[in-house]
């Protein structure tokens, strides 16, 4: 090969849970060693509480956390641009800052490896990012294909775990929220298991194709939830729970039009905001009660 | 079909040349009362808990409008900025493009009845703009014209204010003639008039000490800049701790750096007469810190702190609504700034429950801090009030 391989950080947070492995396959396919920082734990948390700034959403706060991990354990961080995942449609702004803000916390030394994602284009990122890493342009073009079908087969699986929690006879319980909100279980203290232990059967917003939808809605993922939104409630949902971050910039719009939707069609819906002080027996409250009042509402 | 009657967000001074142009087009216009604790609890109750202090405030205003008979709503969404990689700034990325439509949701849940006119949305904001009032191109022209002039003016007086204010020697003297400028300047309907008007003799009167003011500068999000009842009036709260401000961004600023539309960005740009570094020289002085455009203005936020820097001023307020996608983004990169350059930064975030007490106690411990810090340099100032 020639090429030294360099270690990878992959902070496991914001953009690691819309693209698991997509990232992964990418960099592992060009001989790259790739760290990724442990789920969500009690030092990550900690380390987000006194690294983050006081009034981002929790998870731009835990994405610190992940990188204080990291920082000393490999060569570059792995934070790509997310300008928009969707032709004509922006991402969070909060995300593009994370690098520079990071030189802030921890220091100008630390280095980073960027992709930038325009209007969804991911190869044209990839292409360029693979060029700073090896001179052989046949194996980043193969590393970017693979990377992208690990992502698709990611899609495939979601979705059918979507068909399989259709075919459940449990109440259907739809959660909607960023990925990385759902999906980090430490972050949001288990609230999907809790559900399924309280005999729900689960669908979250990301294994809900996307069925076309007209929005003002600027933002990817903001246009995405509408779009799965339409998708899913052609089927009976017992209840939706709407989890967000405290703070979070992108629910302050969307939330009130999904409430509006769930509202028009009579379909009980709790809006659950967490941060950092969260405390799990508030949270166990609120979720029998909606469990109850979705089984009442049943049996009535 | 009922009367139009229009209504519009209060914004600093843009009331005064928004009623000039409607009132000349044949509309008629009520002003919402000025912004009081009682008009953002008002807004604050109806809107969405997470959405940041402008859009709480601007929901108060509409419903006392509509309390005044208002029934139709102006609201302005500027959507040329809309280039995601290089540009991203004014109404992009952040929350403030998606105002326009929550508006809508939150209004038809108070129960008000209120139509909406969103200029800008989807561009052609003069072909909107004749749409509505049913002019001409040109009539719609000479009354934007007179507008235009009219923002600027206020603008300018607002600027000149900024200097009077901490070397008056009779406290209050500057606001009292302020307030007659804009008083005055709100019956003045012709274009040459305007033109002829010298803004500055409105403060000649005002009797001054020969002192050096501090000087500080201000950035953050736009509309905390541009509205006083929303930032606690911190620019008179500075002027009369004897510092003179100098803000980043004012409303023909902010809509000249992202021009909404061709025809009418050249047209400002050539009456206004406005020195606004290009939007490249605006990356390249934030290039060290902030690679990116991070939405609304943070970018220029960051570079404009190193801007007032350079030119010598003795420190830098940055104010933002808390929560502020652009803005708290940029806010540890400020600190970075501020430690590399030695150079005082405070943080200000507003909510609704924000009190005047608490900003007055900082902004005090603000300017104590820089006096001594110029004073340490040996340079004299002037006490206020002395």
């Amino acid at each position: 090969m020639g090429e030294d391989s360099v270690k990878i950080g992959i902070p496991r947070s914001l953009f690691y849970y819309k693209h698991p492995h997509m990232w992964t396959t990418f960099f592992g396919e060009l001989g790259q060693e790739v760290i990724l920082s442990p789920p969500t734990n009690r030092q990550t948390v900690e380390a987000a509480i006194r690294y983050g700034e006081d009034e981002s959403c929790l998870a731009v706060k835990l994405v610190f956390g992940h990188i204080s991990y990291l920082a000393d354990k490999c060569d570059r961080i792995f934070a790509p641009a997310y300008y928009g995942l969707d032709p004509g449609r922006y991402s969070c702004p909060k995300f593009l800052g994370v690098p520079d803000i990071s030189k802030s916390i921890f220091g100008p030394q630390l280095q980073f490896l960027r992709c930038e994602v325009e209007d969804g284009q991911f190869e044209p990122g990839m292409l360029q990012l693979g060029r700073t890493l090896t001179t052989d342009g046949r194996r980043i073009r193969r590393s970017a294909s693979l990377g992208l079908e690990a992502h698709l087969r990611h899609e495939e699986q979601l979705h059918r775990k979507y068909q399989q929690q259709l075919a459940s006879k449990n109440p259907r319980i739809l959660v909607i929220g960023h990925h990385y909100v759902i999906h980090d279980s430490y972050a949001n203290l288990n609230l999907l298991a809790k559900l399924k232990e309280r005999g729900m059967a689960v669908i979250t917003i990301d294994s809900v194709p996307l069925a076309p939808v007209e929005s003002f809605l600027r933002w990817d993922f903001a246009y995405e939830t509408m779009g799965q939104l339409n998708e899913v409630l052609a089927h009976d949902l017992a209840g939706v729970i709407v989890l967000s971050n405290f703070n979070c910039g992108v629910d302050a719009i969307t939330v009130p039009f999904v409430e509006d939707e769930l509202e028009r069609r009579n379909i009980p819906c709790m809006h659950l905001v967490l941060d950092e002080h969260t405390g799990e027996a508030g949270l166990i409250t609120r979720v029998d009660t909606f469990v109850d009042t979705v089984q009442m509402r049943k049996r009535a | 079909m009922r009367e139009r009657i229009f209504t519009l967000p209060l914004c600093g001074y843009a009331y005064v040349p928004f009623k000039s142009a409607a009132e000349q087009l044949g509309l008629q216009v009520v002003v919402p009362p000025p912004i009081t604790n009682e008009t953002i609890a008002l807004g604050a109750r109806y809107s969405p808990e997470g959405i940041c202090l402008p859009f709480k405030v601007i929901i108060g205003n509409y419903l006392q409008a509509i309390e005044k008979g208002a029934n139709c709503v102006v609201f302005y969404i500027n959507n040329q900025a809309g280039s995601r990689k290089h540009g991203g700034g004014g109404g992009g990325m952040c929350r403030f493009r998606h105002y326009g439509h929550l508006q809508e949701l939150v209004m038809s849940k108070t129960g008000a009845e209120v139509e909406f006119f969103i200029l800008g949305e989807e561009g052609g904001l003069f072909e909107q703009v004749k749409e509505i009032t049913g002019k001409g191109t040109w009539e719609v022209i000479r009354a934007l014209r007179v507008a235009i002039k009219k923002l600027r003016i206020i603008e300018l007086l607002e600027e000149i204010s900024w200097r009077y204010r901490p070397v008056e020697k009779q406290r209050g003297a500057t606001t009292k003639a302020l307030k007659k400028a804009v008083q005055h300047l709100e019956g003045i309907n012709d274009f040459g008039t305007l033109k002829r008007l010298d803004p500055e003799s409105y403060f000649t009167h005002i009797e001054t000490t020969n002192g050096n003011p501090l000087r500080i500068g201000v950035v953050g999000e736009f509309y905390l800049l541009v509205e006083p009842a929303s930032n606690c009036h911190v620019y008179e709260m500075l002027g009369e701790l004897g510092a003179e401000v100098h803000r980043h961004l004012s409303l023909g600023e902010a809509i000249l750096r992202y021009p909404p539309g061709f025809v009418l960005g050249k047209l400002m740009a050539w009456w206004l007469d406005m020195s606004i570094p290009p939007r490249s020289e605006i990356a390249k002085i934030a290039r060290p810190y902030l690679s990116c455009s991070v939405a609304g203005h943070g970018r220029e936020s960051v570079a404009d702190t190193i801007r007032f820097h350079d030119a010598g001023y003795d420190g830098v307020l940055h104010l933002l609504p808390m929560g502020c996608m652009p803005e708290v983004t940029v806010r540890p990169i400020l600190r970075r700034v501020s430690e590399e350059y030695n150079f005082p930064v405070l943080t200000l975030s507003f909510d609704e429950l924000i009190s005047e007490g608490a900003i007055r106690t900082r902004i005090e411990t603000f300017v104590d801090v820089i006096r001594l810090r110029r004073d340490r340099r040996g340079e004299r100032h002037a006490l206020p009030g002395s």
